[in-house]
């Protein structure tokens, strides 16, 4: 049989403190308030994750100003026009030729000059 | 110092703009928050994503807050409506009101005299552990019950979950009485 006491405590007609005062001398009532003490201790909250309070804080207070992310985004925009810029120049300016290419250009048009000179001359021949 | 405010008090120089005054509140809270997240949606990531979401909350909403006390008990319910949210899109709602006895009566008598010093078996950290595993076995309506009261007095627990003091006090006392059971029987066991 449950004490009457822990019974008026358990329905609230008896402060805690006046329950308290009581399981000192009830031995039963002196179990239940250790357990409630044991409950007390085992369900102390664990420190939550680190992490999960610096997200908090990233999304809150220590989320960059409008301005801030703005003047970010206009900065990183600036220098990919720069970069989109500077190619599109470089690639409209004349390529100068490179050595090989240099060389077969003389060679086709020294070819061309010869077999020009060749056809003048065999019409020459021709008619002379 | 910040941590010398009272929670109304955080709330008013946070709107006001005092930034340090939201964390305050956050690293006043987080432990129990997350805490009672994790015992509602028994997931950790979920549990996470919530916290987040909560605090998000207040910073948005802190500016229409009247001093009135009530800033912890906010911050659980929000937590709990939005735990209850999650859980029923996810179709993982078991019923958080559930409880295996209604109403103002508890029959003190069903359950056997327990008055045998369970506790003296329960030492150190494995003892703790054993009473948090005992804990979790309970309808989901008394554990969270339980775990209210470390934060709430009763009469602020019967206020949040929105059920009737006798009620809020027949499902603790019936939960710690189920708790020791489940300890006497595992220290008969061992």
């Amino acid at each position: 049989m449950k004490c009457k006491q822990q019974v008026l405590m358990e329905q609230g007609k008896l402060t805690e403190q006046a329950w308290q005062q009581h399981a000192k001398e009830c031995p039963s009532c002196r179990e239940t308030h250790r357990l409630h003490e044991a409950l007390g201790e085992a369900l102390q909250a664990p420190a939550a994750p680190a992490d999960l309070v610096d997200k908090v804080f990233a999304r809150t207070t220590r989320r960059p100003s409008w301005l801030v992310r703005w003047r970010t985004v206009l900065a990183g925009s600036m220098v990919a026009v720069l970069v989109a810029a500077g190619a599109v120049y470089h690639t409209l300016q004349p390529r100068p030729f490179s050595n090989a290419e240099l060389v077969a250009y003389m060679y086709q048009t020294e070819t061309d000059e010869y077999g020009t000179f060749l056809s003048d001359l065999t019409i020459f021949e021709q008619e002379f | 110092m910040m941590h010398e405010r009272t929670d109304d008090e955080l709330v008013q120089l946070f709107a006001q703009g005092d930034n340090p005054a939201f964390e305050e509140l956050v690293l006043r809270y987080k432990n129990g928050l997350y805490q009672y997240l994790k015992t509602l949606v028994k997931d950790e990531g979920t549990a996470g994503d919530l916290f987040q979401e909560v605090f998000i909350s207040l910073f948005k909403h802190a500016a229409g807050f009247k001093a009135q006390g009530k800033v912890k008990a906010w911050l659980f319910l929000t937590a709990r409506n939005k735990a209850f949210n999650y859980l029923r899109d996810n179709k993982g709602l078991d019923s958080l009101d559930q409880t295996d006895e209604e109403g103002n009566e508890f029959l003190h008598d069903s359950l056997p005299d327990t008055s045998l010093p369970v506790l003296d078996q329960l030492t150190g950290e494995e003892g703790l552990q054993r009473i948090r595993q005992a804990v979790e076995k309970l309808p989901p309506a008394q554990r969270e019950t339980v775990y209210l009261r470390q934060y709430f007095a009763f009469k602020e627990v019967a206020e949040l979950l929105g059920r009737p003091l006798g009620t809020v006090l027949a499902d603790f006392h019936r939960a710690v009485q189920k708790v020791r059971v489940q300890l006497q029987q595992q220290g008969e066991s061992i």
